[in-house]
């Protein structure tokens, strides 16, 4: 069952979204750019995900509705651009740091709409 | 009657690489052509004299003394302000920073919190062996990217100062060995000899398994792996670290965002450390935000500590996890956030970043954000490396002096920041 | 104008030695005395301020010769160690800007705590010119003393180039280049070639063996660069920290050193560190060699050297000697950090404590306490502590008590290691400095070597850099100089009764600018732009850096 996986949120850089972040903040290209989560393939297929679909991450910090685009990953990590999206799931555990856990939170995938596995 | 005039060995200041070889022509104060510049800095030169912000306070436009007069006065007002970011200023504005820190009894952080500073944090355990770029260019014959993306994050690094570049004693590709360890194929992984995917949060554990191996001793592990990687292949990697002549290592967030946070850097800085008595050995931070390095490094000269420094007692005190701006604002213990050059309503934790909207807030950034949209004072400025002068620290803490090739008609984050300044020394 | 009556002057090289006259100030330099009209003026105008300073020891300010005090090394050190300065605190106090001391002090903690000393020139030791202008934005947040930087070029891939090429003219151009663009003072070599030599993995040993890629034997490199410094008449010799510093049995190698350079002008500096014997079949392995040096070091009537003091208690090592800082790491297991800087130098930092019970450190302290006794002339030797390296500076009042005061030094060396005697002689010494000598080494010798005639003096036309201190009688030694009365730099009072003026005020960097071919910039351009990372119209410290400069003309001859 999808909702008893979990994976590790993993936030990063992308090209795209550093191009964006300099070309106006406000503008609608760094918020597309932002707002989508990279998935394994194999678990696309495996839980019948489309490309493109729009699913909901959630975290014990928050949830967010993103587009998942289909990538070459480990069934064990989801990725994100780094951004406001992605800092809604992350918390502010610094565990004494400063450091948010921005690669390492725990993250579920839940349907949109319930439709058959 | 049209005046070209052409601008060489312009630094740009997007990320740590600091490329300080970006030509420009200028007409009528626009830019016509670009040269030398990656992706991301061309849309950053382009979009420049765009989506500028006026003074505003509360929601009103305003005028530019009086959102000085406003700043300082909601800082001198504040029992415990906040000021953050500065990674994206000049050094002088950062200078000027701390000083109003310490005038206004406040806390003072950079994006290092949120970047780099847990690696700070384990120099200050062992300490780092590292060079500046070029030496890694000219000598490094086996370059490692560990949880690091220059592809994406510093798209001309590979080019001006690591795999592809040119050197000294090592010319070209073929003369050195690229390792990349990540837990997903990156664009720099792709680029690698050999990649190396980690279990997610167990950098720690293949560190210290290459580290005991390095240092002689056996390894065990009942599934015959550690983290996600074979026993073999990790003592074949251990025996090409060994035998490097100079090895480099460049390291990123994923070091330190992952679990063990500065422990992770801490065991790579151990490791690197311990294969200088092989060959030489050294690392480096890849650090993001164009003059992240000089944040730390202004804050030091003037007050002994790179980042998380507090001034409620008229002198400076340290402490990550207690001063860093996560921790402040997540606590809701500050009455007060001057944010200059940064964007934590996109970068920080959105429950920290929220609490921007409970207190008085002051932004000073030369284009509107979203840390902009929730903040009582808008305070213009010149961007810095285009309209405005100023010195930058690159990756690898060299300096570079920048030139304006632009008019603006605002003023810069140093003076901002002082006249700020002046107003509460003054008062 | 300001005159500050019945001083003792001490000032060796006008050779008064705590005699009792008037000393007349304006314009932030020493005047002569006005005829009686000008003072008849001036008083009548209210524009004469009189100090009686009646009973008072009057020195020109001190002059340290080389200290840690700014740039990437030193800040690199301050961020590795905040446990350096957490019991340390100085709170801001009227303009004047808070910090933190202990080691590695905050720019501005250095700038008062040598203000404090009475101490108002200082030499920072070791700047590589691809950072320079980070030395120079420090600086210009080190309040009230003058300062300049010694820029490294014994490792500099074009000097190793020009020399190995035997084109001597371009090593003078290209190093008169190198000073001019990077705001430098002086030439500062360290461990030459050696440091190349651990960027490439290799080990060196001694001064003339050859051993890295640019098959160079560091006599070679120290040969050519002597000769270049007193053809470019800079004011200052080179600035040489030794080959194999800080290891048994180096003596041997200081004294080739020595005696390779005597034609020529040379500045040792921190020799303590080199000049160890070894004894064989004895774990201790070092013994002092200070007969040795002091002796070869007394036979040449150009050289000067500085001691490098050591100090009991937290010090924080950093050199541009990265392999020696290697060395220590592995010996004390302790921190460490090492920079390779391109096609420059090296560098590295680990922390300190040297402990009286450890025998080794004993015989290091005493090393540098028998060169100051058995150094005859004090012109030719300077009181440092390396600072931050062998101690900090704050420890100089106590180590002129130890010169001035053989029972004390005795009561002193009577805590030591119970086989202190087995490896020294420091018990059978008993010279005692004088005022006069304190002087000489704290201030008119370091100025004297560095060239700065303004300096080290109370002449007329000097710098009015002044330290007041109480007399000696009845008094502790150590807490008269750590405490001067009145402290004056450039004319105007800046510590009064042991505490700041609480006006912030800059001082001066100090630069020389050698005479070149402007043509050397673009021969080594073509190279410069594919081996270093930044562009060489970048390379340079541009204007906006130098806040208040005084250029120290080239005017030696040989």
């Amino acid at each position: 069952m999808l909702k008893n996986k979990s994976f590790t949120l993993i936030t990063g850089r992308t090209i795209k979204q550093g191009m964006a972040s300099v070309s106006g903040k406000k503008n609608e290209g760094y918020k597309k750019e932002t707002a989508y989560v990279e998935i394994s393939k194999e678990i696309l297929k495996k839980y019948n995900l489309e490309e493109d679909e729009k699913i909901i991450l959630e975290s014990d910090s928050g949830q967010v509705e993103v587009r998942c685009k289909g990538a070459e990953l480990s069934d064990k990590i989801v990725f994100m651009p780094y951004g406001k999206t992605a800092n809604k799931l992350i918390g502010t555990d610094t565990g004494g740091t400063g450091m948010p856990n921005s690669k390492s939170k725990v993250v579920k995938i839940k349907r949109k709409e319930e439709k058959a596995n | 009657m049209t005046n070209v005039k052409e601008h060489k060995n312009i630094t740009c200041t997007f990320c740590g690489a600091l490329c300080d070889n970006i030509e420009v022509e200028v007409e009528n104060n626009q830019i016509k052509k670009l040269r030398n510049v990656c992706a991301i800095s061309r849309k950053k030169y382009e979009h420049a004299l765009e989506d500028r912000t006026v003074p505003m306070i509360n929601g009103q436009k305003s005028d530019y003394q009086s959102v000085i007069t406003k700043a300082a006065e909601i800082l001198k007002n504040s029992k415990n302000p906040l000021i953050y970011g500065l990674s994206s200023t000049t050094a002088e504005g950062q200078k000027n920073a701390v000083k109003l820190a310490e005038l206004s009894g406040a806390n003072i952080d950079s994006t290092s919190s949120v970047c780099h500073g847990p690696g700070t944090m384990a120099k200050q355990l062992v300490g780092m062996v590292t060079a500046t770029l070029g030496e890694i260019k000219n000598r490094s014959d086996l370059m490692l990217f560990w949880g690091a993306n220059p592809v994406e994050a510093h798209p001309n690094h590979s080019k001006r100062y690591s795999i592809l570049a040119e050197g000294l004693f090592k010319k070209n590709r073929s003369e050195r060995e690229i390792i990349a360890f990540d837990v997903r194929k990156t664009p720099t992984a792709k680029m690698a000899d050999h990649y190396v995917e980690l279990e997610p949060g167990k950098d720690f554990e293949l560190l210290m398994a290459l580290r005991l191996l390095i240092n002689g001793k056996e390894l065990n592990s009942e599934k015959d792996e550690i983290a996600g990687v074979k026993i073999t292949e990790i003592k074949e990697i251990a025996e090409k670290l060994k035998n490097a002549k100079y090895g480099s290592i460049f390291y990123g967030m994923g070091l330190t965002m992952t679990g063990a946070k500065y422990m992770n850097t801490w065991a790579a800085m151990s490791l690197i450390r311990d294969l200088n008595s092989y060959g030489r050995f050294v690392m480096m931070p890849m650090r993001g935000h164009g003059n992240v390095a000089g944040s730390e490094i202004t804050m030091a000269w003037q007050t002994g500590y790179p980042f998380a420094v507090n001034f409620s007692r008229a002198y400076p005190r340290y402490n990550p996890g207690e001063y860093t701006a996560v921790d402040l604002l997540a606590n809701k213990e500050v009455d007060a956030a001057f944010i200059i050059a940064s964007d934590p309503a996109a970068n920080l934790p959105h429950q920290a970043a929220a609490f921007l909207k409970e207190i008085p807030t002051i932004v000073l950034d030369p284009h509107w954000n979203l840390t902009t949209d929730l903040a009582d004072v808008i305070i213009p400025s010149a961007i810095k490396g285009i309209t405005a002068t100023g010195t930058v620290y690159r990756m690898d803490h060299v300096p570079l002096h920048l030139r304006s090739f632009l008019e603006d008609q605002w003023p810069d984050d140093a003076e901002a920041v002082s006249r700020i300044g002046e107003l509460i020394e003054n008062a | 104008m300001l005159k500050l009556k019945n001083a003792l002057i001490y000032d060796p090289k006008n050779n008064k030695a705590g005699v009792k006259e008037d000393i007349w100030i304006e314009n932030e330099k020493i005047v002569a005395e006005p005829s009686e009209r000008k003072i008849k003026e001036l008083k009548e105008k209210d524009i004469l301020e009189e100090i009686d300073l009646e009973n008072k020891i009057v020195m020109a300010g001190g002059v340290d010769i080389h200290s840690h005090i700014a740039g990437p090394k030193v800040n690199s050190g301050r961020v590795l160690r905040p446990e350096d300065h957490r019991r340390d605190n100085v709170p801001r106090k009227g303009k004047l800007r808070s910090g933190v001391g202990s080691t590695v002090p905050s720019s501005y903690v250095t700038g008062y705590r040598y203000s404090l000393m009475g101490y108002t020139t200082v030499m920072e030791a070791a700047g590589p010119p691809m950072k320079a202008k980070h030395i120079h934005e420090e600086f210009n947040d080190l309040p009230f003393i003058d300062k300049g930087f010694l820029v490294l070029s014994g490792n500099n891939y074009f000097v190793l180039k020009f020399i190995s090429e035997n084109n001597f003219t371009a090593l003078k151009n290209y190093l008169a280049w190198l000073i001019d663009v990077t705001g430098a003072f002086a030439l500062k070599v360290v461990n030459p070639g050696g440091v190349e030599a651990w960027k490439e993995g290799k080990r060196m040993r001694g001064i003339h063996n050859k051993g890295t890629s640019f098959n160079l034997s560091p006599s070679e490199i120290l040969l050519a660069l002597a000769k270049a410094n007193d053809e470019l008449g800079i004011p200052h010799a080179i600035h040489v920290h030794t080959n194999d510093l800080g290891t048994a049995g180096n003596f041997k190698t200081t004294n080739e050193t020595l005696q390779l350079l005597k034609d020529y002008r040379v500045h040792v500096t921190h020799i303590q560190f080199s000049s160890y014997g070894k004894t064989e079949n004895d774990k201790v392995k070092f013994i002092t060699a200070t007969d040795q040096v002091a002796a070869e070091i007394n036979r040449q009537p150009k050289l000067t050297v500085d001691i490098g003091q050591l100090v009991f208690g937290e010090a924080t090592t950093m050199t541009a000697d990265g392999i020696l800082e290697y060395n220590l790491h592995k010996l004390s297991g302790n921190k460490w950090v090492n920079t390779d800087v391109e096609m420059e130098t090296g560098s590295g930092i680990v922390p300190m404590n040297y402990k009286k019970k450890n025998l080794v450190n004993d015989i290091q302290w005493a090393t540098g306490m028998e060169l100051f006794l058995k150094i005859e002339d004090p012109w030719k030797v300077f009181l440092t502590t390396d600072h931050p390296n062998a101690g900090p500076f704050t420890a100089y009042p106590w180590i002129i008590k130890l010169l001035m005061d053989s029972n004390y030094r005795n009561d002193y060396i009577s805590g030591m290691h119970k086989n202190f005697d087995d490896y020294t002689d420091l018990s059978n010494l008993t010279r005692e400095y004088d005022l006069s000598e304190i002087a000489v080494i704290s201030r008119s010798g370091p100025a004297k070597a560095l060239g700065l005639e303004n300096k080290g003096h109370l002449g007329v036309g000097a710098d009015a850099d002044i330290t007041v201190y109480d007399n000696l009688e009845k008094r502790d030694i150590a807490e008269v100089f750590a405490k001067p009365k009145y402290v004056f730099k450039s004319g105007r009072m800046i510590v009064k009764d042991g505490e700041l003026i609480t006006e912030l005020q800059s001082g001066k960097t100090l630069m020389t600018k050698p005479d070149y071919d402007p043509q050397i910039a673009e021969d080594i351009r073509e190279e410069f732009q594919k081996y270093y990372s930044i562009s060489i119209d970048n390379y340079g410290v541009t204007d906006n850096y130098y806040k208040k400069v005084e250029v120290v003309p080239c005017n030696f001859k040989g």
